[in-house]
């Protein structure tokens, strides 16, 4: 098992003795996902705010909240078993510590190598790179970021390495974009935001996301806002586009999909064709 | 407003950093250039996001939850997160005493700032390099009196298994004696927690 998965696995038992100790009802489902994960996902995410809810209740209720210390127990045993996960390097004489895993990603991300956070203009800056970015101008779009996954370990001083490694094996890079075009996107948000929407809103608005892999859109937030209530809708309805995925190209002509973070510029009142 | 670059935000590390489950938030400033520094991005005071406490806060108060249950909290890390003093207190003050709050740290920073931030600490990690100051200096660059200075004044003022020291074998920088040297000096000071382990340049 991968430390991702392990990682799941004893969070959910953490989720799971909250619930026990505090009479609440929690359902946790198998997970069935085969890939490595990174620990958490927005279904396990889900069950933490589910959690935190329902102990506000009790707590309302002026029953006691179980919480602190509850599984400190349960967290050494496990991190004994994580241990002893074949990812782990060990020595008879005394603990190596390779470095792996040692890489925080930025903004947020859990980071494990073989990931590597990019920002663009980390790759753009070196020239013999450049050509390898198909990332069009976009008109609102901006790409702020990306995630690769390597086929060995990586750390931030591999950088180096890293550009040596792209430029030999790459073909090119592809911008994520919405499937039928920008113009599309802004009818969909338009026509969706309907009879609700504040007619007599005025001023740009930036959304930030993260183009995942598999095209669905997270970690979406309005980062400048026209008021509350348009912000409200234009993220909700965010969550429900999907997109093509960022793509890496090697010379073999496998295209490898990656997690971008873009943000989209949008003008309102909108005038859409 | 205080407000401090911060490069890298990596949740969900158990027991790695400090008890339970942590997050750990790396600062951007570091007063030493380790050759094998794993996080050289942190030597570039502009790189990273700029944050202050309670964006922070806000941004890691998701795993709050997993904190409380197992006495775990926040570690920062770097670069050298000493350097942001006012920060680090200031978030103090917004997470509460529940959080463990963790400091990885080379201890190269002034003594007063030690004498200052231990109250606003649970505990440390200190990444002590080489107690053999040829070998200190020639792997970040800068001598170590100060830093024993600070090691020796926080094992009596916290508690020792709040100390975490750990002792890394450098390949060409030191060798298997020499560690065995450190590591016997930290105990005769007092230090109960070692980790030794080795660095592996890929």
């Amino acid at each position: 098992m991968k430390r991702g998965k392990q990682t799941c696995k004893i969070l959910k038992e953490i989720r799971k003795q909250i619930a026990e100790e505090n009479d609440i009802k929690l359902v946790i489902e198998e997970c069935t996902y085969q890939g490595d994960c990174l620990g958490t996902c927005p279904k396990c995410e889900a069950e933490v705010r589910y959690l935190e809810r329902e102990l506000e209740k009790r707590q309302r209720l002026g029953k006691a909240a179980v919480v602190a210390g509850l599984s400190v127990g349960l967290l050494g045993a496990s991190q004994m078993a994580l241990a002893q996960q074949p990812d782990t390097i060990t020595s008879p004489n005394y603990p190596e510590r390779s470095l792996r895993g040692e890489v925080p990603i930025m903004m947020g991300k859990v980071a494990f190598s073989p990931f590597y956070h990019f920002e663009p203009m980390e790759l753009l800056a070196k020239p013999e790179l450049v050509d390898l970015f198909s990332f069009p101008d976009l008109k609102d779009l901006s790409i702020v970021g990306f995630d690769l996954e390597f086929p060995f370990d990586v750390t931030s001083s591999d950088i180096t390495s890293l550009t040596d490694y792209i430029k030999e094996n790459t073909k090119g890079f592809y911008a994520p974009n919405y499937p039928y075009g920008e113009s599309s996107m802004l009818e969909f948000i338009s026509q969706n935001l309907g009879k609700n929407a504040d007619g007599n809103a005025y001023g740009d608005m930036e959304v930030a996301f993260t183009v995942e892999p598999n095209g669905k859109l997270s970690h979406i937030d309005i980062i400048k806002g026209v008021n509350e209530q348009l912000d409200a809708q234009v993220a909700a309805l965010f969550k429900f586009m999907e997109w093509k995925p960022a793509l890496w190209e090697l010379n073999s002509g496998e295209k490898i999909p990656f997690a971008c973070q873009c943000v989209q510029k949008l003008h309102f009142p909108m005038i859409t064709h | 407003m205080t407000k401090a670059k911060i490069f890298g935000v990596s949740r969900h590390r158990l027991t790695v950093d400090g008890e339970g489950v942590t997050t750990l938030v790396a600062f951007n400033g570091c007063p030493l250039r380790c050759k094998y520094c794993l996080n050289k991005t942190s030597w570039d005071m502009d790189k990273g996001r700029d944050y202050t406490p309670e964006m922070l806060f806000e941004e890691v108060k998701i795993d709050q939850l997993y904190f409380l249950a197992t006495h775990g909290g926040v570690t920062f890390g770097g670069g050298e997160p000493l350097l942001h003093k006012e920060f680090i207190k200031e978030f103090r003050a917004l997470c509460g005493p529940q959080w463990q709050i963790v400091v990885e740290t080379s201890l190269h920073v002034p003594f007063e700032t030690i004498q200052e931030m231990n109250p606003f600490l649970d505990g440390y990690i200190v990444d002590i390099k080489d107690m053999n100051p040829e070998i200190y200096l020639a792997y970040t660059g800068k001598e170590n009196p100060l830093v024993l200075k600070n090691l020796e004044w926080i094992l009596q003022h916290k508690a020792p298994e709040r100390i975490k020291v750990r002792v890394p074998h450098i390949p060409e920088f030191n060798t298997d004696e020499d560690v065995a040297k450190s590591v016997e000096r930290l105990k005769a000071m007092g230090v109960v927690d070692i980790d030794e382990f080795q660095y592996i340049i890929r």
